[in-house]
């Protein structure tokens, strides 16, 4: 089963965990100014060389853009890949392991866990970053370490991040004073998909600011200590809301409503019924839906994924109608 | 006032910059301007203030330097990188290391690597490259101390040499 649609641990807040390694190949310019020989050669080492048995390699220009979206969509590559002339993927079947290829770096070494699970995925990350280092030879220098294009990722070249569902948060007005409190620690914390603080679906992602000077694991605890104090917060807020009692309960039933029997929903109106159903699943007080199904409407609902899945091209327009179809069948199922 | 740049000419361009808070004035005259690009026709960019960050405090002194910095392996200069905040290749770790260190520390409070690092194997490589030299060194001190007749002086030599080969068998090598 792929990893997103499972559940982890503290999954009633933390939606996943992600570790990131930003690597360079010894003696080759860094992406941006490499010589197209040179970016093809890249690729082709990773096509030619077996790194795992369960890694696949795809060039990305042999995808359509279709495809190509869904994968942004689903946080397995970024948008900066896209843009990238040689650009290729190392991806396993559960999608959890995802090698970004002639990127802004050679290679980002990335791997997804669900819930709260940061210490599994550093490990499979450094387990992959030891058996790449056997085949081929890295930028490294003694005494800045790792060597990055940018120099916020010198060093250990990792970028640690969890995203967290802080609706309850955000419905008692606390997001903003404990998102300011986040930034003060020296660490990012951004709105998944929307513009600055505001997010879509009540959805943010806290990482680690520097990557030198400390240690791999350092940096996890760093971001792990501050997660967990969110958590504690949303955790919180969500005991205060349950304490309206009916009130709150007829404005998530509401949106359980809308989700389940709207007849055009729009990805954006989707995404905020999504984030209070969630609440409400994980309150206890939705039990007509389990999470994995909520999982599953979340991502499938994405408009690439939408298309993907129902293997055709379509206007917004269509897309909205076919949303709420698709909803109704992942329901009944 | 005259222009701080080539201080002929009157200045009659204030240029300000401010990074990290810190407030620096430049008073050019129109021609220094111009060259500078820093004219009507300076442009506002959304490169130019990040790479701010990634710039000296002193306007001046960046300019004086700028000039022999470029990566003989990639072409970037140090103006490339400003503008853009990216390097064009790990050698351009080497030939900029002087104000990586500080920007470095300012990024990540921090300028040295304390993780994870590569293959213990090709390190203790390394290590062995340096002694060898040092002892191929003192071999040669050694040869001329002989040639000299200073028997004395070759024989601390000898010693020395000793002392760095029984370090290696130490280690294995």
């Amino acid at each position: 089963m792929s990893w997103y649609l499972e559940d982890g641990k503290d999954s009633d807040v933390v939606i996943s965990s992600r570790v990131r390694l930003a690597r360079n190949i010894k003696n080759i310019k860094f992406p941006r100014l490499a010589k197209e020989e040179e970016l093809k050669n890249v690729l082709e080492m990773f096509k030619t060389n077996k790194i795992d048995k369960n890694l696949h390699f795809i060039k990305l220009s042999d995808l359509d853009t279709v495809m190509q979206s869904s994968l942004v969509e689903k946080h397995i590559i970024s948008t900066d890949l896209l843009k990238a002339s040689f650009g290729g993927i190392l991806l396993n079947d559960d999608e959890n392991i995802a090698i970004m290829i002639n990127e802004e770096d050679h290679l980002r070494i990335q791997v997804m866990k669900p819930g709260f699970n940061l210490g599994d995925a550093l490990g499979d990350a450094l387990e992959l970053d030891d058996k790449i280092s056997e085949k081929i030879e890295y930028s490294f220098d003694e005494k800045y370490g790792f060597l990055t294009a940018c120099p916020t990722n010198t060093g250990t070249g990792l970028r640690a991040s969890v995203m967290l569902h802080l609706p309850a948060l955000r419905i008692t007005g606390k997001i903003g004073r404990v998102l300011d409190v986040v930034n003060k620690v020296n660490l990012n914390v951004r709105g998944v998909y929307g513009e600055g603080s505001e997010a879509v679906g009540d959805l943010y992602q806290v990482s680690n600011k520097t990557s030198l000077g400390l240690t791999e694991e350092e940096i996890v605890n760093n971001v792990e200590g501050i997660v967990k104090k969110l958590v504690e917060q949303e955790r919180k807020a969500r005991e205060y809301l349950k304490k309206q009692g009916l009130d709150f309960e007829d404005k998530v039933y509401r949106a359980y409503g809308s989700l389940v029997y709207a007849k055009k929903l729009s990805y954006l109106e989707c995404a905020k019924l999504i984030s209070i159903v969630r609440l409400g699943i994980n309150m206890g007080i939705i039990k007509e839906i389990d999470s994995k199904k909520l999982n599953k409407i979340s991502v499938f609902t994405k408009p690439a994924t939408l298309q993907k899945c129902l293997k055709k091209e379509m206007t917004p327009e269509e897309r909205d109608v076919e949303r709420g179809n698709l909803i109704k069948q992942i329901i009944e199922k | 006032m005259k222009c701080q740049r080539c201080g002929n000419n009157k200045a009659n361009v204030v240029y300000k910059q401010i990074i990290n808070g810190e407030k620096t004035e430049l008073f050019l005259c129109d021609k220094c301007a111009n060259d500078l690009n820093l004219g009507m026709n300076f442009t506002f960019d959304f490169n130019d203030v990040f790479g701010a960050f990634f710039e000296e405090p002193t306007f001046v002194k960046t300019l004086e330097k700028q000039k022999n910095e470029i990566c003989d392996v990639c072409g970037t200069t140090y103006d490339d990188f400003a503008r853009t905040g990216v390097l064009g290749c790990e050698n351009c770790y080497k030939v900029f290391a002087n104000k990586l260190d500080n920007v470095l520390k300012r990024l990540h409070g921090n300028n040295r690597h304390v993780g994870r690092k590569i293959e213990k194997a090709k390190v203790l490589k390394d290590v062995k490259v340096k002694s060898k030299s040092k002892i191929e060194k003192l071999k040669e001190k050694l040869q001329e101390h002989v040639k000299n007749e200073e028997y004395e002086k070759a024989a601390q030599v000898r010693d020395e040499i000793k002392k760095l080969e029984a370090k290696d068998m130490e280690r294995g090598e």
